[in-house]
């Protein structure tokens, strides 16, 4: 996936275009709003995550520039948590999601994943992953054949960890995409629901359950071992 | 202000009060002390003060001793009334065999036992007599203005009150029927002016350290985070990282709130309104608390399609800091209930708990900033302190409200209006 990155805070910069080229995106990154604009507006990008605070044309006047143009892009803003004036300007100017500092950078590759989906028309709405099946549209969830009944966050726990298999995913990460709002920390919401899951789910021919626990760190999805 | 006056009353008055008690006889003055209950003043001083209990008035006679006269109760005291005129003070010859001699102050009344007074002014000694018609014409002409300026202030404060019910910006005007305060209206005018900016720079203090940690604080998680998922996976060093990320979030998660709340006393907390299902809202919490806190009993009673006009992340955070709370000062084995209902007030969401309740010291400081209670403290419950108050404005940036009920022993009752859309 092509991405363009406009942000002028370069130790930032440089972690999020080598968390998304983990993730296997081709990253792009430009560190000013000028260039950001011409980039854009040349370049055929999937999407363009922008920074809103930055010198030359701030992300915001960048983003209104491009609607105007006629360029569709999707764009993620990124932004102060609660700089909801900017917020606010932003969706209105045709911004298509907006992620708040500080954010993890896996929070960022769903909202990618997710953003994408959306505009390409929900090609992939189906992820299946070992026995587990999971519809992102009617929200179904089967284990080797047997549907298993899900509430909403742990359809969306699942549904996040699912993603990368053998990724191993924090607490707080969890926390962050599933809850979304200010936990404390210490909080064992991540171990109950995760508990819950496991127990609606069952185990497979082996006695085991796709999702692993990592002692001390957090959760991930089992990988297949043909892949491993 | 009253015009300078050749009477200076305290000169009167202690003049009078000699001349008064220059023959008065051991009778007369255990007389006095019957009738009168003595209060220390300084020498000369005659306070005419209507805020004190009863309305009395204190007339100094001698040194250190003070008459106190109390305010009428009698029926025939208050059929004279009529007769005296503001600031007048006189015998009253046709009164009663009960009744009082009568001073009126700035329109309140104040009554001396006749025969007290007939006593003690007893046609015996004219100068004292002479000396209390020069205080009573003193009293007359200057209570004028008492009332005059009474009224001038109770208009002061009514402004005031407006003032700060409306916020530090705001200036009382010194034109107008205030402007005889000009002086007074110009020194709290200066003192708002110096609040206002303090509490503007301690506000801004907040807000930009918040927002100058955020750079920071983004790095060190997104770098954190990177070094996370390079290092191999359940190793003891993905641990520690982990642990540190935790905190990172937690210090993020403090300069949030400090952000917000630096916007709230600013008058900043703008909102992104949609609208929002409450009632989703509200059962997602419950399904939550259920998770944190498998011991306790939670019960719901949430009517179904409540919706309001709201900031969705803003007013679930409100909501989850009071469930959070309701779940950390429980009981072993208590319970907590969440009720929500449409009421003709709004929408109306009840947290209640099993609790130790809250003691009459914490109550009143319960939604300040970094304060935890002893109880949460001793017990060694987690909590920055800010979760309350942060609720509080955001329930009201919402038009709405967030109260600590008076409820029986044994729980803890908080209430979150909010306006019906």
């Amino acid at each position: 996936m092509k991405t363009l990155l406009v942000e002028d805070e370069k130790r930032i910069a440089d972690f999020v275009c080598a968390g998304l080229r983990e993730q296997g995106f081709s990253v792009d990154h430009c560190d000013n709003g000028n260039e950001g604009y011409e980039r854009a507006a040349a370049g055929s990008y999937d999407v363009i995550v922008l920074d809103i605070m930055l010198p030359g044309r701030d992300g915001l006047s960048v983003l209104k520039g491009l609607r105007r143009a006629g360029n569709a892009t999707p764009v993620i803003l990124l932004t102060a948590r609660n700089e909801l004036d900017d917020r606010i300007e932003g969706l209105n100017l045709g911004a298509d999601d907006y992620l708040a500092k500080p954010f993890f950078v896996e929070e960022l590759v769903a909202r990618i994943h997710a953003l994408v989906r959306r505009i390409s028309g929900e090609r992939q709405n189906v992820l299946a992953v070992g026995g587990l099946r999971l519809d992102r549209i009617t929200r179904e969830v089967a284990w080797q054949g047997q549907t298993v009944d899900l509430t909403g966050r742990e359809f969306n726990l699942v549904e996040y960890l699912m993603r990368a298999p053998g990724r191993v995913f924090t607490r707080t990460q969890i926390l962050e995409h599933v809850w979304g709002y200010d936990f404390d920390p210490s909080t064992n919401i991540v171990d109950v629901c995760i508990q819950r899951i496991r127990k609606k789910i069952g185990v497979d021919r082996d006695g085991e359950s796709p999702i692993e626990a990592v002692r001390g760190v957090g959760y991930r999805f089992r990988k297949l071992k043909a892949d491993a | 202000m009253p015009p300078a006056s050749p009477f200076q009353p305290r000169d009167l008055a202690a003049l009078a009060a000699t001349e008064l008690f220059r023959d008065a006889s051991a009778e007369t003055l255990a007389l006095v002390r019957e009738h009168a209950s003595v209060r220390d003043l300084a020498a000369g001083e005659i306070l005419l003060s209507p805020a004190l209990p009863n309305q009395h008035i204190y007339l100094l006679l001698a040194g250190a001793l003070a008459l106190r006269f109390d305010s009428p109760q009698a029926p025939e005291v208050r059929e004279l009334l009529p007769g005296v005129s503001v600031g007048e003070m006189s015998i009253i010859d046709d009164a009663p065999p009960s009744a009082y001699v009568i001073a009126k102050v700035a329109s309140r009344v104040f009554p001396i036992h006749r025969d007290l007074l007939q006593r003690l002014i007893a046609g015996s000694n004219p100068v004292a007599r002479n000396l209390l018609r020069l205080m009573s014409q003193w009293l007359k002409a200057n209570t004028r203005h008492i009332a005059a300026d009474q009224n001038q202030i109770r208009r002061l404060t009514a402004t005031i009150r407006e003032v700060s019910a409306q916020g530090l910006d705001q200036r009382i005007p010194t034109t107008g029927e205030e402007r005889d305060f000009a002086e007074l209206i110009g020194v709290f005018n200066e003192m708002l002016e110096r609040l206002e900016r303090s509490f503007k720079q301690a506000a801004r203090f907040s807000g930009d350290a918040a927002h100058e940690l955020r750079t920071p604080l983004t790095i060190l998680q997104g770098r954190l985070e990177q070094a996370l998922h390079a290092v191999p996976s359940g190793s003891a060093m993905q641990v520690q990282l982990a642990g540190i990320l935790d905190e990172v979030r937690r210090l993020s998660s403090i300069s949030q709130k400090l952000l917000l709340l630096a916007q709230a006393d600013g008058g900043r907390l703008s909102l992104r309104r949609e609208r929002c299902d409450l009632t989703a809202a509200l059962r997602d919490l419950a399904e939550d608390a259920r998770m944190l806190a498998p011991a306790l009993r939670v019960d719901t009673a949430i009517a179904p399609g409540l919706a309001v006009a709201a900031d969705g992340g803003l007013l679930r955070q409100a909501l989850h800091n009071l469930i959070g709370n309701a779940i950390k000062y429980n009981l072993a084995d208590g319970w907590l209930r969440i009720d929500a209902a449409a009421t003709d007030a709004g929408i109306k969401v009840r947290v209640a708990n099993a609790s130790l309740g809250i003691a009459a010291a914490d109550r009143a400081l319960i939604f300040e900033r970094f304060h935890r209670t002893e109880a949460a403290r001793s017990r060694g419950i987690a909590g920055s302190g800010l979760g309350l108050g942060l609720a509080r404005e955001i329930a009201r940036a919402h038009g709405g409200e967030l109260t600590l009920d008076d409820s029986a022993g044994g729980e803890t009752v908080f209430s979150l209006t909010l306006p019906s859309p």
